[in-house]
């Protein structure tokens, strides 16, 4: 009897027998009635024999045109059953609610928030229920079907003056929409091409009525207040004076120190911080969406833009995806090359947190090093798919291409290479008192806020869980290669950093495995239906004539059903949710992604720190916006 | 350092070298004189020292140390020792605005961004350039569909170089790098905007409307839609505007960034030829 079956066994003692069971492509999943979601997230939590201890995504999809329209789906991990679960609920009334799950899990409030901004689904009882993506004024929500995808269309020399008359402001643009709208009804649907009025009219309703939505976007100082309730002064003992009392700093979106467009709304008591407010969204692109709107194949590209210092990851987290959907595995040489490049991929991203950190803590020269041993992984990256960042390698169905010729060679003399760099980098680091100073015993992460707050990767692992996906629920072939978790305890911002250094060590271990064990054979499944025909086959075969003509023109389908699939990226879980409806583009996409949801335990790690800590703990974060934000 | 006429520079009598055998005695000698002497005028004077000017400017340019999105990422590996954009004399990121020379906008701008954008523009001092790199700043690259996404900075800013790409690749920046040099090379001191008469208009910033819309527009835009019977926009945005109309008028009011009116009493920055044939259209 699998985990889930007793799951579901547990389940339907508690629940009543009227419990559906899915079997989503390895993903058992259950809808559970609305109202008794939050008894059933905590019997999976507290059950002794379950013990789902996170919830590590939530988020819904919009069955636009049935009712009830949206579905919220959970996934749950247990880390001592190394077991995956999902709860389904479909949100009542008008506007949909569902109960939030925050009581029980801390961790699913920016899941919630996400699933709030995105699909307007309400949380009841969520402490905190404001958009987390979308400017504070937004005023609809846009992963619904009938949202429209943007006004932008793309245009050419020869539509791009019809295009500019039908924006949204000219009056032929009003006409045509009204004209459009009246021919057809549905005409949002996708149809991006034409404004439609009542989109504009939706900014013209009264907001939303959750307390914490403002009229303002901006960083005007009396906006900073808006960013949420602000705690009551509480200094600490010893800096009790009769001037105490609290200041408000913002810092970001535009700052050295926060690798990106994160915001920081920071309360200060002095040096001290009180509170620290994370404001994301600044790089929403609404990737998801964009997502939704292309085939599989076209959409892959997107993802290497969104987790961007380590894009191989993001393919690898989609493609799996898809091959669960599609019941397809990549043919073993696409596998073991995969973890070549995955483990490369990992040590770029890891170099880049490490050199940026040093260089926000006042050291250029690992910063230096870091950026030009990253320039060789690139190097191998452009040798072998001809793209040096982006390279959308890793495809659904195996790679792009074969491996190029002496890619064994290269890679062997990279990893030849690092480990003399990383000692040296490590050494600079380590010997320096100042280094250390500004990290050991900061931003103190505690092993007992680790589940709870939906933190993973290295930063699980920084303050004692250890847990790594690669070796606890084995994806491609890394059941198949010997390597350790590097775990330390301490979880400051010391022990983040040196996580990293010793994760890329065993990265270079398993690379050299991976490197040795690649077969010989095809580096891209067979099947005609997910994979292109070779070029030589056209000619002659009529049959892949038409394969190939359907693949580039509308791609490929995949069976209706929903999956997820989870790798340990660098930056911790990253997962991909998918709803297929048998067509060939995602009904709905979702990225799961670990900087996301660890960025909610850092204002608990800033709190009673100095403002100069943290610099230090961002940057032990290594926060990738485009990962944040999508 | 003598202006001689083969360099193509006119003489003041309007004439160059070619001419010379029509001339008679008197226009002779009196061009004569004029090339030995070093400076016959005021514009004379600064195109000998424009040369230097922008040579000095050229190399020593300052980036914002700013990032958006993947191409910072680029941005980073170009600045670093291999491609090391040092040998240009654009090493030296500034973190502030006030201290840079050149925004290098890179990555793909938000709806949600873009005001920050605009504000950190007019907080530069001039002279001031803007490098779009990538696609997604150039015209909203990949993304250019997204219900958040601005197609392109240009729509609000002035750019100088756009460098294609996604992301453009270290070689690729420097080649548009090269090209601001050029462009910076090619300036003179008379006509640099830094050097006129009162201060530079401040760019306005962005407004988050139902599409993201520039203030300047606004009054057009609201024409229009009621014109056209719609809904919207005016109405949408108007709310705070009603509130303290009298000092500013409905539109002043609308936003703290609002340029205010001039002495004349017109909208500091008039509506572009392009958006006003857009509309009227």
């Amino acid at each position: 009897m699998s985990h889930a079956d007793l799951t579901f066994d547990k389940l339907r003692a508690q629940f009543g027998d009227g419990l559906q069971r899915e079997d989503n492509h390895g993903h058992v999943s259950i809808l559970v009635p609305t109202e008794q979601i939050v008894a059933a997230a905590k019997l999976l939590l507290t059950d002794p024999e379950l013990a789902y201890t996170q919830v590590v995504d939530i988020t819904a999809v919009d069955w636009w045109g049935r009712s009830p329209r949206f579905e919220v789906v959970y996934q749950f991990l247990s880390h001592p059953n190394h077991a995956r679960f999902s709860l389904r609920t479909y949100a009542q009334g008008d506007p949909p609610t569902v109960p939030s799950l925050t009581s029980v899990f801390p961790g699913a409030n920016w899941f919630e928030r996400e699933t709030y901004d995105m699909f307007g689904v309400r949380f009841e009882g969520h402490p905190d229920l404001r958009r987390i993506l979308m400017p504070h004024n937004f005023n609809d929500h846009p992963l619904r079907r009938d949202f429209p995808l943007g006004y932008e269309e793309v245009a050419f020399s020869h539509n791009a003056h019809e295009i500019h008359k039908r924006k949204s402001f000219t009056p032929q643009g009003l006409a045509l929409a009204a004209e459009a709208k009246q021919q057809n009804p549905d005409i949002l649907i996708g149809a991006q091409s034409v404004s439609d009025p009542d989109y504009k009219a939706r900014w013209s309703q009264p907001i939303e009525p959750t307390g914490g939505i403002r009229q303002h976007t901006g960083v005007a100082l009396e906006d900073v207040a808006t960013i949420g309730p602000m705690a009551e002064p509480t200094p600490s003992e010893d800096l009790d004076d009769p001037f105490s009392g609290t200041m408000v700093m913002n810092i970001g979106p535009h700052h050295p120190a926060t690798h990106g467009v994160l915001r920081l709304v920071t309360e200060l008591n002095g040096e001290r911080i009180v509170r620290v407010m994370p404001d994301i969204g600044f790089l929403h692109t609404g990737i998801e969406k964009t997502m939704e709107s292309k085939s599989y194949l076209k959409a892959l590209p997107c993802t290497d833009r969104t987790g961007y210092a380590s894009p191989l990851h993001c393919n690898m987290a989609f493609s799996g995806c898809i091959e669960r959907l599609l019941g397809l595995d990549a043919p073993p040489k696409a596998q073991w090359a995969r973890v070549v490049l995955l483990e490369l991929d990992r040590i770029s991203s890891h170099l880049l947190c490490i050199g940026s950190a040093s260089l926000d803590m006042g050291a250029s020269s690992p910063f230096l090093w870091a950026v030009d041993d990253r320039e060789q992984v690139y190097d191998i990256m452009e040798f072998t798919s001809g793209a040096r960042m982006m390279t959308s390698f890793i495809r659904p169905g195996g790679l792009a291409y074969d491996l190029p010729q002496g890619f064994d060679r290269v890679v062997r003399r990279y990893l030849d290479y690092l480990p003399s760099r990383l000692d040296m980098i490590e050494e600079v680091l380590v010997g320096n008192p100042i280094f250390l100073d500004r990290t050991q015993n900061v931003g103190v992460l505690t092993k007992a806020d680790v589940l709870p707050y939906n933190v993973s990767g290295p930063h699980a692992r920084a303050s004692g869980i250890d847990w790594d996906l690669r070796r606890d629920m084995p994806y491609l072939i890394y059941d198949q290669l010997k390597f350790d978790v590097p775990v330390r305890t301490t979880g400051d911002v010391y022990a983040r950093f040196m996580i990293r250094f010793a994760e890329m060590r065993e990265s270079l271990k398993i690379a050299r495995q991976a490197l040795d064990g690649i077969p010989a054979g095809r580096w891209m499944t067979a099947d005609r239906k997910v994979a292109p025909p070779p070029k030589e086959e056209i000619a002659i075969s009529m049959e892949s004539l038409i394969h190939h003509f359907k693949i580039w023109t509308e791609g490929f389908r995949t069976p209706p059903g929903q999956a997820y699939f989870a790798i340990e990226s660098p930056r911790g879980e990253m997962g991909f949710f998918m709803t297929s409806d048998g067509s060939a583009k995602p009904y709905r996409c979702h990225e799961r992604s670990g900087v996301f949801a660890s960025l909610q335990a850092m204002p608990l790690v800033c709190k009673d720190g100095l403002i100069s800590d943290l610099i230090a703990i961002i940057a032990s974060w290594d926060p990738i916006l485009g990962e944040i934000d999508r | 350092m003598a202006d001689t006429p083969s360099n193509g520079h006119a003489t003041p009598d309007g004439t160059n070298g070619h001419h010379l055998r029509l001339m008679t005695e008197e226009e002779f000698i009196k061009g004569e004189t004029s090339q030995g002497i070093l400076v016959t005028s005021f514009n004379k004077l600064l195109d000998l020292v424009n040369p230097l000017y922008n040579w000095g400017r050229r190399y020593s340019m300052w980036p914002m140390q700013f990032g958006l999105a993947c191409c910072a990422i680029e941005f980073i590996s170009m600045a670093a020792s291999r491609f090391d954009f040092d040998r240009f004399g654009w090493g030296l990121t500034r973190p502030s605005p006030r201290q840079a020379d050149v925004m290098i906008v890179s990555g793909t701008v938000t709806k949600k961004m873009v005001p920050q954008i605009v504000r950190l523009y007019n907080q530069m001092a001039e002279p001031k350039y803007i490098i779009s790199m990538g696609c997604c700043a150039n015209g909203g690259g990949p993304f250019k569909e997204g219900y958040n996404v601005v197609s392109g900075i240009d729509q609000y800013l002035p750019v100088d170089v756009y460098i294609p790409g996604c992301p453009p690749t270290p070689q690729a920046f420097l080649h548009g790098l090269m090209k601001l040099q050029e462009k910076i090379d090619a300036e003179r001191l008379t006509q640099v905007a830094w050097y006129r008469r009162g201060p530079s208009e401040e760019v306005p910033v962005p407004i988050l409307g139902p599409d993201i819309i520039d203030p300047r527009q606004l009054p057009e835009l609201r024409a229009a839609a009621q014109a056209s019977g719609g809904l919207a926009l005016a109405e949408a945005t108007a709310t705070e505007t009603v509130a303290d109309e009298g000092e500013h008028g409905a539109v002043g009011a609308f936003h703290p960034e609002w340029p205010r009116k001039t002495k004349k009493g017109k909208a500091a920055t008039p509506l572009s030829a392009a958006a006003r044939a857009r509309i009227s259209a």
